[in-house]
Formats: C-alpha cells, structure tokens, sequence
C-alpha cells in the first residue's frame, strides 16, 4: 500500500457468465512510470483496460487512481478523473474536425461554463482560444498541425492514431492508457510512436499503461512489463526479465498448447 | 453571394406580408407554418444534434396549449404570464419523460415516446372535468392581437427566436456534445461528457419550446382539443425534420414549410388534403431518405 | 355470489377483446420480429377488414365462411402491395423512415376509407349461430363474441403448426433469430417480407372483420388499436407469437377489470403505463430474448 503509487490494481476479478477473463490481477503504476500490459491473444488486456475507464465492472477486486476508488465509477467519471486512453480499434469522431475532436475531450475542464458558451461570453471564447491553442501545441509534437480543421475521417490510419493521443495529451491526464496504439502503423510510424510516448514522459510528465502487441515498442519505452495469460499475472519485470522469463516464453509459444486466435 | 441576399429578400416578405394586404386564408397558413417551425426545429434538436427518438412532440404541445386554457379558466392569466408558464409546464414534462425513458435506445425509445404521447393524449380526451374532455376548451385572443394580421408578427417574433435559440444552442459547446454523442456515444463517455445529462437537456429544452408553440396555436385558434395533439401530429413533425434535413438549420424549417403548406396548395376538401398528406410523406420519405436539404447538398457536390 | 359472477362475466368479455389483440398482434410481431418493421398502418389492416367484411355480407349477401376468406384474401393482397410499394424501397435504410412512411400509409388509408366509406359507423350483420346468446355458466357471451375466441384460438394454432413444421414456418423463424445467419442459408429474404405482411395484414383483416360484428367499423377504428397492438407486441417480446397471445390475452382481461371496477377511463391508459414499465424493467418483454437486433 505504498503511498508512491499513482495507479493500484487490487484483486481485480471478471466473470463473464461461466468465462473466467480476469483472475485476481494485482498490480501498480508509480508516477511517471511507463508499465507495459502484454500478453497473447485473449489474455484478458482489453477486459482489464475497459475495467480501468469505466466501460466494465469488475466482478470482485478494486483499483484505485492515487487512493480513490475509480473502479465501478461510470466512464465519464474515470475520464474527468484523470485518466485518458486510445482504443485499439481507433475511436475518433470521423464527420468533425480534428480540433473540434480534441476540443471535446477538454470541454469538461473549462472553466466557463456551457451557459458562458451559449451566450457567447468573453470568457468562454477565450477559452476557446486557449483550447485551440493547445489543441495546436498537441499536433506539433507529431506534425499535424496542418490538418487542425480537416475532418478526422480525411486523415491515414497512421495520422489518426497520432490525433486520438493528441486528444488524450491535451486534457494533460493523470494516466494515460494506450490501446495497442502500434497496430496497424508502418515501421517509421511506430518509431515516432515511441518517441512520443518517451516525450509524453521526459516533457509532461504523463503516467503510461501501455497494452502492446509489437514487442520492439514495449522495449524500447517501458520500464516494467506486466504479463497476462488466461486472465491471470505471470509476470511482472523489466521488459527483458520478462521476456526471457519462461512462464512468459510458454505462454507466447503455448508447447503442446492450443492458443486461439 | 446570392445566398444571403435572397434570404433578406425573404425576410423582408414575410415581414410586409400582411401589410401588403394578403387575404385571411394566407396568413392563416403562414402562422400555423411558423408554429410548425417552432415544433420542428425543437424536435430537432432532439433527433438531428442529439440523436434520440421522440414521438411525443405534439404532447408537449398539446400540454402547453392546455396549460394556457386551463390558466385561462381557473386563474384569470393572459398570453404573457401563460407562455413561460406553459413553456415551463411542459419542460417539467420533458424532464419527467426524459429520465427514465433516455436510457433506453432505439426501437425502445420510440416506444415508450409513443405511449407517453398516448397516455397524455387519452389524459386530455377522457378527464373531462379538468380538461373538457372530446370537446376541448376556448380559449381567449391575445389584446392587441386578435386579427390575424397582428397575431402574424407575434408567432414570426416567436418562431424567429426559437430559430436563433437553435442557432446559439447548437453553434456551442452543448451542440458540439450534441453532435459527439450522436456520432459516438460511447466516445463522448470516454472522453468525460456527461452524455444524459446532455440528452436530457435537449429533451427537456424541445419540449419547452412546444409547449410555447402549443400556448402559440391556443390563442391563434381560439380554442384546445385533444385531436389537434394526436401521435399523427407527432409523426408529422417527425416528418417535417426528416423530410427536410435532420441535423441542419434549414432542414426542418423547409420540412415545416413544405409539409404545412403543400396539402393546402393541393386539396380543397379537409379529407382530400390529408390523403395528400398521408402520400406526401410517403413519397417523400422514400425519395429524399437524408431529407430536402440533404438531397440538394448532395446534388450540388456533384 | 352476485359479485363473483360479475367477475367471471368481465373475464369473458376481457378473453373476447383480448382474443381481437392477439390476432392484430401476433401479425405485428411477425412483421416487427422478423422483418424489423414497426408498421403503424397495420391497424388500418384491422379497419379496412372490417369494411371488406361488410361489403362482402350485406351488399354480397354471402355467409359467413366465403365472407372471412374475401376478407382474408383482400386483406393478404392489400399486405402484399403495401410491402412491395411502402416498405421494400425503405428496407436497407434508417428504422425511423419505414415509421414514418407507415404513418403516412396510415392517414392515406384512413382518409380514404372515410372518402370511400363515409364517417357513419357500419355492423355486420351475420345469421345464424352468430345472432343466438350462449350461456356458459352464469356467463352471457353472444355468438360474435364466441365466433371471435374460437376464430383466434383457429387461426393461431394453424400459424404456430405452420412455423413450427413448414419451411415457410422455419424461413420465418430463422429470419426472426438470425437475419445475416437465415439470409447465407437460402433464405428468400424479399419473399419472406411478402409473406410476412401478406399473413400478418390477413389476420389484422380477419379481427377487424369479426369485430365489427361486435362492435361497429369506422374509419377510425384502427388508430387506437393499433397502439394497443404494439403495447402486446413489447409486452409479450418483438417475434414471440406465444408472447403476442399471452400478452394479448392479459391485457384484454387486465382492461376488462379496470374497466369493471375502475371505470371507464382509465381502461385505455393501463396497457400504456404497462408498456413504460416493461421496458424499464425488461425491455425484451415477457417471451422476448436480447437478439442481435438492438
């Protein structure tokens, strides 16, 4: 129960029906760390990742974000709490415009209100400009600032991917959950990937969980690695510990095993 | 360039219309036009920019057209206290359909506006004592506007507002949630909008807007009836944002206009005009599915 | 005694009302079920079967059989044409639209029949075992209103023989579980949407034909009805005939009973509330499983 720790999984349990996809999964997340979620195919990442923003329930365990309980709590909740995240299969708003995508994330925390924004105060246009300025300051980092009022939908896979951890950066969160946000990127895609995740780390001092497939990513930015296999923690290291830990080996390679997809 | 100015050419029509001497019929039509783009901008707000279902329209309607008779009968109050009064009657409403009812999606949604609709509906025609039953109750002209000519300027100041309200609501950041959680509600969620809260405050605002255009058409026609608040008069409204163009501005004030005005221009008799009407929107849907202002956008683009 | 009798005499009216839903219902489960359409002119089906129903005994002169199956036939053609003309061009498109064009169909019948018909309301008038009182037990029940239970207790029988052991029957089924599934297995999709309507408008036809014996058909006989059939189709669960005919059941005997003991007014009202209920309580209704249509 270390005060150090920014985010607690404790105990974390989840039935579906008679399926068994999380196991009394246990874990935390220091400030500042950057902590890898892996795992084969079925693992139980995603179930673990919707419990920590609200789009699940556990059945028994609890996690906490710097001593709160945010487990249980509705995922607008979690998301005003301070933790943002990116889904594995791209979730942006395609018809509007990447800025007004990433406006949206940040609407909550203004301080105008939305009475202000009707009336079309002074104080909720200039908040609106710092937004915009932001929302720039966040497409820099990745060069895209060009495309600030294209629609998302107009943009490459790859680009998008950088817009949706734009939109997570600039509400500046507590923790920051990224959902295999490698997939599908070509490899100097995935270079700048891991240089911004880095960044994301040394300049804004983002805390990071990081479910990834791509092993040269996990590598390269984590500095621990927690290891799923049936819903169950094998592992839990720095992420060549844990990648030559044999547990781990067999559960990627599953001997004699069959693995589904 | 040309858009603008034909748009204050138009307005500059509608404002000397009744100056300009046009007969009793015409600005009969023109009124009850303005009163369905109070009805069908407002629903849409709850169907184009929010991305709900609602069939009960035309009860809020009908509960701000009976608030102000009622108000009338019992307390002696006039158009001016009637209306926010009727306006907040039926807002209270809105809230008390909302709440349960927006958690459901879809189909299910439909449903429980349309029997929500029903029972106001049998409410009104069945609790005589309150309401006067199948025979409805009069209700008084407002002063300073009993012809129809002046009654004119009051529903145009109306209807305008309700479009600038619309205008300022959904050019906001409530409209910008609007459209997020039509788009992706689960997204909206994730992202830290309070997406009930935020249906919940298009609901309750369109219903408030309705039952003004209800207090609107009581005094116009001088009178109340459970009839004139029938799920029909829900689906038309339904129609008219369809028809014209969810999701715009323009779009439900054209689908208001078309469907308002065209059964008169093509049928004499009362039950003629609504097998026009009935075809109309059949034909209307299935020919321009995205709505007038959706096809034309479209034919444009090409 | 005297109250109890009473009862059971509510009861009995509540199983003859309740068996008209059940017809008009379980035709609109099929088409809402299996084809996903919510079909507001269906009550309209009901109406236009009454009048076919009187324009085939009294200005025919025919009996009751011949008169019934005139009713069945041009009401399954009328489901047939307003499927191929209404409902086909909407099939791919947003569900609000089919609602839409379905109210439309619903004025332009009404309408028209009022044009057609005129707004006087009209009986049919049928000979024999129809015009004679049965007495069951202390209960009275006049012979429409027994024509109208065992018509019911016919129709829905042969419709659940034929789901369960004709492939017309299964095709149906399997569209109503499993679109995508039924529709990769062979399953005629455009003909299964004929049959449908054709089927469902026949047995709305019917009821409206045999109540209008009972009560008198006017052009607006459906619009009320029709809302009522909707309220059995999500109590009893969307494509659950055996749901359509407890619900239809229930609520005719639940209406009865307010009606009986409440009043009047409120008889209407109850099976809204319900609906309300049911839908924040178990929206699947009391038969209905969470399909894949949402």
């Amino acid at each position: 129960m270390s005060t150090q720790s920014l985010l607690q999984v404790q105990g974390i349990t989840k039935h579906f029906g008679g399926l068994m996809a999380l196991d009394d999964v246990s874990f935390t997340v220091a400030p500042g760390e950057i902590v890898g979620l892996i795992g084969p195919n079925g693992s139980g990442k995603s179930t673990l990742v919707n419990i920590l923003t609200g789009l699940l329930v556990p059945s028994s365990g609890r996690v906490l974000l710097d001593g709160q309980q945010i487990s249980g709590r509705p995922s607008w909740q979690i998301a005003r709490m301070g933790v943002a995240r990116t889904f594995q299969m791209l979730r942006l708003f395609p018809a509007l415009s990447v800025a007004r995508n990433i406006a949206l994330a940040m609407q909550h925390a203004l301080p105008s209100g939305d009475l202000a924004s009707v009336l079309r105060l002074p104080s909720a246009r200039a908040d609106d400009v710092r937004t915009r300025e932001k929302a720039l300051e966040m497409l820099a980092l990745f060069g895209l600032e060009r495309f600030i009022d294209q629609p998302a939908a107009a943009l490459s896979i790859g680009q998008q991917r950088m817009v949706e951890l734009a939109r997570g950066l600039a509400t500046s969160p507590r923790v920051f959950l990224l959902d295999e946000p490698a997939a599908g990127l070509s490899p100097p895609n995935v270079d700048k990937l891991i240089e911004v995740v880095s960044t994301m780390r040394a300049q804004y001092g983002v805390t990071v969980l990081l479910v990834e497939h791509v092993m040269r990513v996990v590598q390269a930015v984590c500095d621990r690695v927690v290891v799923l296999d049936y819903g169950r923690k094998i592992a839990d290291a720095p992420p060549a510990e844990a990648t030559t830990d044999p547990r781990v080996v067999e559960a990627y390679i599953g001997l004699g095993r069959a693995r589904h997809a | 360039m040309r858009k603008p100015v034909s748009i204050l050419l138009l307005c500059l029509l509608l404002l000397l219309l009744p100056v300009l001497g046009s007969g009793g019929y015409l600005l009969n039509i023109i009124v009850m036009i303005f009163i369905f783009v109070i009805l069908a901008v407002s629903l849409d707000l709850v169907m184009g920019w929010a991305g709900q279902i609602s069939f009960a329209h035309a009860a809020f309607f009908g509960i701000g057209a009976y608030t102000t008779a009622i108000m009338e009968r019992d307390l002696g109050t006039g158009f001016w206290v009637n209306l926010p009064s009727g306006m907040v009657v039926a807002g209270l409403f809105g809230l008390a359909l909302g709440l349960p009812a927006l958690r459901l999606r879809g189909h299910f949604l439909a449903i429980v506006s349309i029997a929500f609709q029903t029972i106001v509906y049998l409410a009104l025609s069945q609790w005589t004592s309150f309401t006067g039953g199948q025979y409805g109750l009069s209700v008084e002209p407002v002063p300073g506007f009993q012809r129809v000519g002046q009654f004119y300027y009051l529903a145009l100041a109306l209807a305008a507002l309700t479009v600038v309200l619309a205008w300022a609501l959904t050019h906001s950041r409530v409209g910008a949630a609007w459209q997020a959680i039509r788009d992706d509600e689960v997204l909206a969620r994730a992202i830290g909008l309070h997406t009930t809260s935020s249906k919940l405050l298009a609901f309750v605002i369109a219903a408030a807007l309705a039952g003004g255009a209800g207090v609107l058409v009581a005094h116009h026609i001088r009178g109340v009836t459970p009839d004139d608040f029938t799920i029909l008069v829900s689906a038309s409204i339904v129609a008219m944002v369809i028809v014209g163009g969810q999701g715009t501005l323009w779009g439900p004030l054209l689908g208001a206009v078309v469907l308002t005005a065209l059964p008169e221009l093509l049928g004499p008799l009362a039950s003629f005009k609504l097998v026009i009407f009935g075809a109309l929107m059949i034909f209307m849907i299935i020919a321009m599915p995205e709505g007038v202002l959706g096809a034309w956008v479209h034919r444009r683009r090409r | 005694m005297d109250s109890f009798n009473l009862f059971l005499q509510f009861l009995a009216n509540g199983v003859v009302n309740g068996s008209g839903y059940v017809l008009v219902a379980v035709g609109l489960t099929l088409i809402f079920g299996i084809l996903g359409v919510v079909n507001f002119a269906h009550g309209e089906f009901y109406m236009l079967g009454g009048y076919a129903a009187v324009t085939a005994a009294y200005f025919l002169g025919w009996g009751l059989l011949p008169t019934f199956l005139i009713v069945a036939v041009a009401l399954g053609l009328f489901g047939i044409l307003s499927e191929r003309i209404v409902f086909r061009p909407l099939a791919g498109k947003d569900a609000t639209n089919a609602i839409i064009a379905s109210f439309g169909l619903s004025v332009l019948l009404q309408n028209g029949a009022l044009l057609v018909f005129g707004a006087q309301p009209q009986t049919l008038r049928l000979d024999g075992m129809a015009q004679t009182a049965f007495q069951i037990g202390p209960v009275f029940l006049t012979g429409q209103r027994v024509l109208i239970v065992l018509a019911t207790l016919v129709l829905v029988s042969i419709l659940m023989l034929v789901l369960r052991y004709t492939w017309t029957g299964r095709a149906l089924r399997a569209m109503a579980q499993h679109p995508m599934v039924a529709q990769i297995s062979g399953v005629h999709v455009r003909r299964v949407s004929v049959v449908t309507f054709a089927v469902g408008a026949a047995l709305a036809g019917i009821a409206g034909g045999l109540m209008s014996a009972v009560f008198m058909v006017q052009p607006t006989s459906g619009s009320m009805l029709v809302l009522k059939a909707f309220t059995v189709v999500i109590l009893g669960g969307m494509g659950s005939v055996g749901g359509a005919v407890t619900a239809g059941l229930l609520l005719g005997i639940i209406e009865a009973m307010v009606s009986g003991y409440l009043g009047n007014e409120l008889r209407d009202m109850i099976g809204f509330f319900l609906v309300i209920v049911m839908l924040l309580v178990r929206p699947q209704g009391l038969f209905g499983r969470i399909t894949e249509r949402s």
